[in-house]
């Protein structure tokens, strides 16, 4: 069963994995051109650095875009027939929720694993220096994790208020914009850093995204 | 002999506009139940309501012994459902439709898929987005009937497809049905094709079921009279009065449900005489039911 719901899941969502694992692998080599050391032997650690300061947020992007995409399609899919399909199959809803999500989670290592590559071909290139690490291994992780919870959230609107799911980010955003506008007008900035860091520090659910994506450090 | 499904005093509203109300309805286990009723009279909803995809206001619904829509998941696996219109994965191939649907039912004989899908000439790599409207619907069929399921509910399977693909469709169907015994639900608009196969039939208009009985009574149940010095009250006759016009000053023609000759006794008990009846055919049948219905739902509302 799990099986053909991950294979429908790839099946709609082809196209847009290999295009984020194009694009996950590419990231990391543009701070080769951006660190000005392109083709080089032995590239200066501190141009990538540099170079992935800048490309670093470019991830951050193609995080949350992947997460909201790969619930769009088969959500899509699935509601040309108005779920009928999906609705008429033998078993409970919540299974066929919770195994769409599952099957959208395990797509996400392809845009990982493109990234892992990515990085591990560009450090490879490096003559590190014993006071820096490169941690391609935990940038993949990391963009796994911003992905997976991009794509939870944008998972739990859509099935949560289905064709509706619009509307209710739309009232989530005004609500928010609201309420920080209502906070400052108030003066009361201290109680907006203390929920803004709330949602940032770790173990805040936006942790993941809050400091700068790097794939080399101390 | 049990009842494959039970409806009981359903209920459900659909803003101002449509509502089904105190819905009753017995299907018995084994029969092919024809469910017939213009569009808009709410078929389908009844039907998405029995199969758990939607939910009812009030009332309660049995199919296969399962209570739905709680136990809906229990029942969709011994039902072969084909909707209306095509539910499949437009994205796939035939031939991964029906593996992806033979994943979930555990019934599902795939040998059969395959004599089905050589019978019904499709292609296993044809796209299902590029099927025709028939070739569709006969992969909705073959899906179904290779469920080996003990109730098939078909909601308008042959609407729109030309008469060679609807006959080979029904044929399949009733092949099927008297190998496995099965119950079939099948609702349309076309009473000529429930004429041909259905023994049960139901008929629903503006969210009511306004009658339920055997294919023969309803056959020979439902009659145009033509009535002589007709009395002018219509109340405490033996029989449904379902319409009576005056085509001619001294004459008048009564539809009536439930007749029996032996009726004619009320008539000259009333001073009335009946000169001539007449059989209707099924869709005559269908349609006075309708216009009485109708009007008894007017007068009502007055």
């Amino acid at each position: 069963m799990f099986r053909q719901i991950l294979f429908t899941q790839f099946r709609w969502t082809r196209t847009l994995l290999l295009l984020m694992a194009v694009f996950t692998f590419v990231v990391p080599t543009l701070s080769w051109n951006l660190g000005g050391n392109v083709f080089a032997a032995g590239l200066a650690p501190i141009a990538v650095m540099n170079g992935f300061s800048t490309v670093g947020p470019m991830l951050v992007l193609g995080a949350w875009t992947l997460g909201f995409l790969l619930v769009a399609l088969p959500w899509g899919a699935d509601s040309q027939s108005r779920h009928v399909y999906a609705l008429s199959l033998p078993i409970p809803w919540s299974q066929y929720v919770a195994m769409r999500f599952g099957a959208g989670a395990i797509t996400l290592l392809v845009p990982t694993l493109a990234l892992w590559l990515g990085s591990w071909l560009v450090v490879a290139m490096i003559d590190m220096p014993p006071t820096l690490r490169a941690y391609p291994g935990l940038l993949a992780l990391r963009f796994f994790l911003g992905t997976l919870l991009a794509y939870a959230l944008s998972f739990l609107l859509q099935y949560l208020a289905g064709r509706r799911a619009a509307v209710v980010l739309l009232v989530l955003l005004v609500a928010v914009f609201g309420l920080g506008m209502g906070l400052s007008l108030a003066n009361q900035h201290e109680l907006l850093a203390r929920i803004t860091l709330w949602f940032i520090d770790w173990p805040g659910p936006f942790s993941v995204f809050a400091s700068e994506w790097r794939l080399i450090d101390v | 002999m049990s009842d494959a499904i039970k409806i009981r005093n359903l209920a459900w509203r659909a803003g101002r506009d449509f509502a089904i109300r105190d819905l009753a309805m017995t299907v018995p286990t084994g029969a092919i139940y024809g469910f017939l009723g213009p569009n808009g009279s709410g078929k389908t909803t009844t039907i998405r309501l029995m199969l758990g995809m939607q939910q009812a206001s009030d009332g309660s619904i049995e199919v296969l012994g399962h209570s739905v829509p709680r136990q809906a998941h229990k029942a969709l696996a011994r039902i072969g459902y084909v909707p209306e219109r095509l539910h499949l994965y437009q994205g796939l191939t035939v031939e991964e439709s029906v593996r992806y649907h033979r994943a979930f039912f555990p019934t599902f004989d795939a040998t059969e898929a395959e004599r089905l899908r050589k019978r019904f000439g499709l292609r296993e790599d044809a796209l299902v987005a590029k099927l025709s409207k028939g070739e569709a619907g006969k992969l909705m069929m073959l899906l179904a009937l290779s469920q080996r399921a003990e109730l098939l509910v078909l909601d308008e399977p042959t609407d729109g497809l030309d008469p060679v693909i609807r006959r080979e469709v029904l044929s399949a169907l009733v092949e099927y049905v008297d190998g496995a015994k099965a119950t079939v639900f099948i609702s349309s608009h076309l009473v000529h094709e429930q004429e041909r196969i259905c023994d049960w039939i139901g008929v629903m208009d503006g969210g009511r079921l306004i009658a339920e009985l055997p294919m023969q009574e309803f056959r020979s149940g439902i009659k145009r009279l033509r009535v002589h010095k007709a009395p002018v009250s219509r109340d405490a006759t033996p029989f449904a009065l379902l319409s009576r016009e005056t085509p001619t000053q001294h004459l008048e023609e009564w539809v009536v449900r439930g007749w029996q000759p032996e009726m004619q006794e009320w008539f000259a008990r009333v001073g009335a005489e009946v000169r001539d009846v007449q059989d209707l055919d099924l869709e005559e049948s269908f349609v006075e039911l309708l216009r009485g219905s109708r009007v008894a739902t007017t007068t009502e509302t007055r």
